[in-house]
């Protein structure tokens, strides 16, 4: 290996400042009222999870590890009858309006008891994403109309995210792994719509869901450049949900299997297809890469958020045994090796939280949040009447040149500094906060010795499900990748991804 | 030439376990992750039996290898790399009778295993996973007429819901210290809760034991219940290591396999420099698990200076390290690692178990810096 060190400097003081100080920069721009609406949003969280999920939690994953065929739909209508699919729709079309963020702060509390539950929720809110992410107005307000229609009926309507193939995980949302990879759901153009067929394994809620955000691909050779996203509806001709897996833990959540076979999908379900960004500035493959660089800037500060939870949900446990256990005739908390430990856990719990504040900061100054977090519209959609802006919802959406360029601009018009600080700070908090969590979960484990192995008091329960952090939403390796890519890779044009030099 | 005969023994040992894994319990992996067990699981058991891997370390007219450990790491690790729970029996069965035997009570040991002729009446329960020198015991014995009555509960007993009779420490009033008695689980002043759902080795089920005066035989003498637990928890921790140790093998192969075949941007997972490394650290930590524990091994049955701490420091990493490496296990298969798709989600499970045999992990490693660095 020959080594020559340049001057170069690879870092600059303003890169390393700006991409770690989200929070500073959010104490002027972001609308004071948001502080108010996540307290909101965390004391139903809190009512939800003392009422309803403390108690069941822990004899629901018991039942489903009976019987894994089990889907616990009493769940999600208590979440639906509480609000919580409509929580972050935005008012304009119809939702609860709360800021994105709160969504964070809440899926924690619910994740502190139950990541199971909180999957539920979030993985619904991964799908609502995903179709926010791609800028297709009508669709979004079609969808997000049903949604809110679901929580009127008190019948939900949810939505998921269909991308992982058997074939193709780490792959499907990194253009650069996808191209050389082998996925194989292919949508084939015909007049009026896409013919679909190809499976979907793992998908979070998809027994639960009504729509199904799925990915597909005209062309299976060129996947980046042809990838389609489709908004697909149950009752669909040639769509099944299929099986259900059996896996080791967050068990109230089902992974399902989704198969299509010839199913025919509508142009008014096809949330972003190659036609669509013909034209833009930008080229289909930049755009995919964009599009899911933004999902993961929230996804992964959610899945960061469930971390955080879990990790607070570990410590909580630990601290309760140590205080109560005894050993040799003492209180296990009376050892320096268990305060020191508890302290640990504590760390964890708190930097995983610092950790998606950030983040959330982050998209809220350069990434997907940034809009609705300008303070005239922040204040425009909170206290304008719904009637009001349902009225001009309408009207724009009667705008087709207008909806047309709103599009154009969100997919094109990036600033790719910005949306690789916020991708880059999405992975890192992924991957930081989950490992912390398995942190957690193991050191509670080893504290409690065999009491922690019994299913009643909750901690294996914890450790089984925590785990799945470290994988879905980007394994932790992808993450670090991201991260570097993103973060590090930028000023060093001689870094090349995903090629090996060894 | 004595060496090489035994060598050879071990070998042949060796062969059968591997053979008996394969057949026997491979095929049926996924159903026998529950309790109560299947039919091949049982019958599984019974040809165990047959074979003599639940009366490996016997003396030898009983016909095991006369007290010796090595034979018994040969069977757990081979049968725990397919399936950590028909180890974790064979082991808890071991522990079992190595206090009764280091009781002097060498015949009610050769009653037990004589007259065996179905299953339940060869298992001896025991409270594996905890220690009473920590933990508090919850039972108490008081003698009448000559006999011994229990009174109290005994908690996490393994194998408690399938076996005929449990080995539980027990109190006398308020003496100092503990006995260790046996107590037939058929009588009716005992009454097990049931199998404990709990993380892993499902097959394997624990259960608490209510006993209101059950009769139990006291084992050697009242005043040497700890001499006897210490005696036998350092020479059979690497027996229980034993176990993680095959699970940290089965989880690395099963790992290395799928890597192989699975293929993410064009080429095989394992071409990845990243996962490769992780499987790198999983076979280093495999493959140092089984030379510590050897070592081990070979320090306990030749009665070396330092026994005790080489049994110790194989333990120690072997235990801590394998909830760590079936971890990366899982993470190895991505989502498929995460479900019943594969047996390494099981093995993650099956790893937390392990490392509170003989009382929890932290404890372990204050006893171990005590003896290894005398402080
Ligand atoms: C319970 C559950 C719920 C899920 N929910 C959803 C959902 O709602 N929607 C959805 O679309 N998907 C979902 N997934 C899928 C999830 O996102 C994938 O499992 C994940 O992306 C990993 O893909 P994979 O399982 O195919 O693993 P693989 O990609 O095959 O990875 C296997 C191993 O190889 C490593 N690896 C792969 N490529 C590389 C590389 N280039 N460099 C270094 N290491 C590499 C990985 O890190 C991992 O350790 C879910 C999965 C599970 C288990």
């Amino acid at each position: 290996m020959s080594l020559s060190i340049s001057n170069q400097r690879l870092t600059t003081m303003e890169d390393w400042f700006d991409d770690n100080s989200a929070s500073l920069k959010a104490i002027s721009s972001q609308p004071g009222a948001m502080a108010g609406e996540i307290m909101e949003v965390v004391n139903l969280a809190r009512k939800f999870k003392e009422e309803f999920i403390r108690p069941q939690a822990i004899e629901m994953d018991k039942r489903i590890q009976e019987d894994h065929s089990y889907l616990p739909e009493e769940w999600v209508d208590e979440a639906c009858r509480r609000g919580f699919f409509t929580l972050c729709v935005p008012k304009i079309f119809g939702g609860q309006g709360y800021c994105f963020p709160a969504l964070s702060y809440f899926m924690e509390e619910i994740a502190s008891v139950c990541l199971g539950m909180a999957n539920i929720i979030g993985a619904h809110y991964l799908g609502l994403g995903t179709l926010i992410c791609t800028w297709n107005l009508p669709l979004i307000a079609r969808v997000c109309r049903e949604i809110v229609e679901g929580e009127r009926s008190g019948k939900a309507c949810m939505v998921s995210l269909a991308m992982t193939e058997p074939t193709s995980g780490s792959d499907t949302p990194e253009p650069d792994l996808l191209d050389k990879g082998q996925v194989a759901c292919l949508a084939k153009k015909e007049d009026g719509g896409y013919r679909v067929n190809g499976s979907k394994i793992f998908i979070s809620n998809g027994h639960f869901s009504t729509w199904h955000m799925t990915v597909a691909f005209e062309d299976l050779a060129r996947p980046s450049e042809t990838a389609v996203i489709l908004a697909v509806r149950n009752g669909a001709k040639g769509f099944q949900v299929a099986g259900k897996e059996s896996k080791m833990g967050q068990l109230a959540c089902p992974a399902s299997e989704l198969v299509f076979n010839d199913c025919f999908i509508p142009n008014e379900q096809v949330a972003l297809s190659p036609d669509m960004t013909r034209g833009y500035s930008r080229t289909h493959r930049e755009i995919y890469q964009h599009l899911f660089d933004d999902l993961c800037s929230i996804s992964r500060a959610g899945v960061c958020a469930l971390s955080a939870g879990a990790a607070r949900g570990a410590y909580e446990s630990a601290l309760a045994f140590a205080a109560m256990a005894k050993k040799k005739g003492d209180y296990l908390i009376n050892s320096e090796w268990v305060q020191c430990r508890l302290a640990e856990m504590y760390k964890n719990a708190v930097v995983a939280r610092l950790l998606y504040i950030e983040a959330n900061y982050a998209n809220g100054n350069h990434g997907i949040y940034k809009g609705l977090q300008a303070k005239p519209v922040y204040y425009a959609l909170r206290y304008l009447p719904k009637s009001f802006l349902s009225w001009g919802l309408g009207k724009a959406l009667g705008l087709e040149w207008l909806t047309g360029l709103i599009r154009k601009r969100q997919l094109s018009g990036f600033n790719p500094g910005m949306v690789q600080r916020t991708a880059g700070l999405g992975a890192l908090a992924k991957f930081a906060s989950s490992d912390a969590a398995c942190e957690n979960a193991q050191l509670a484990m080893e504290m409690m010795g065999a009491k922690g192995l019994r299913h009643e008091l909750g901690t294996e329960k914890r450790l089984r499900d925590i785990k799945l952090l470290q994988i879905y939403e980007g394994t932790n390796q992808i993450c670090r990748m991201d991260l570097f890519r993103n973060l590090i890779a930028r000023r060093l044009p001689q870094a090349k991804l995903y090629e090996e030099c060894v | 030439m004595q060496a090489d005969k035994v060598a050879k023994e071990y070998q042949m040992l060796e062969k059968s376990v591997r053979e008996f894994a394969a057949k026997m319990l491979r095929p049926r992996l996924e159903e026998n992750d529950r309790y109560p067990v299947s039919d091949d699981f049982a019958k599984a058991v019974e040809k165990a039996m047959e074979l003599e891997y639940f009366s490996v370390m016997l003396p030898e007219d009983m016909n095991g290898f006369g007290g010796k450990t090595l034979p018994l790491g040969i069977v757990l690790s081979c049968i725990s790399e397919t399936d950590a729970a028909m180890g974790a029996m064979i082991l808890t069965n071991a522990v079992a009778q190595e206090i009764m035997l280091t009781a002097g009570e060498t015949d009610i040991v050769r009653d037990i295993c004589g007259k065996a002729d179905w299953s339940r009446e060869l298992l001896i329960a025991f409270p594996l996973l905890t220690d009473p020198e920590e933990d508090e015991i919850l039972l108490s014995a008081k003698k009448e007429d000559g006999k011994y009555r229990l009174s109290g509960t005994a908690e996490y007993v393994v194998m408690g819901p399938m076996a005929r009779r449990a080995l539980v420490p027990a109190k006398l009033g308020n003496e100092p210290g503990y006995g260790f008695f046996l107590v037939d689980l058929d009588l009716p002043e005992s009454s097990s809760q049931g199998a404990i759902s709990s993380a892993g080795l499902h097959a394997c089920p624990a259960s608490d034991i209510k006993f209101m005066g059950a009769q139990a035989r006291l084992m050697g003498r009242m005043e040497d219940g700890p001499r006897y637990y210490e005696q036998t928890c350092i020479k059979m921790l690497p027996a229980a290591a034993a176990v993680a140790g095959g699970l940290m093998q089965g989880s690395m192969k099963e790992a290395l396999s799928y890597c192989k075949k699975r293929r993410q941007g064009g080429r095989r997972i394992i071409d990845w420099s990243e996962l490769r490394l992780i499987l790198s650290d999983m076979l280093l930590a495999a493959n140092t698990g089984r030379i510590l524990l050897d070592n081990a091994f070979r320090a306990v049955d030749a009665h070396s200076a330092k026994w005790a701490e080489d049994a110790l420091t194989a333990s120690v990493y072997v235990l801590e390290t394998a909830c760590r490496q079936t971890s990366d296990g899982i993470q190895a298969l991505g989502g498929y690692g995460y479900t019943k798709h594969s047996f390494q989600e099981r093995r993650f499970r099956d790893a937390q178990h392990l490392r509170s045999i003989f009382g929890s992990a932290v404890p372990r490693r204050l006893a171990y810096a005590k003896l290894g660095l005398n402080c």
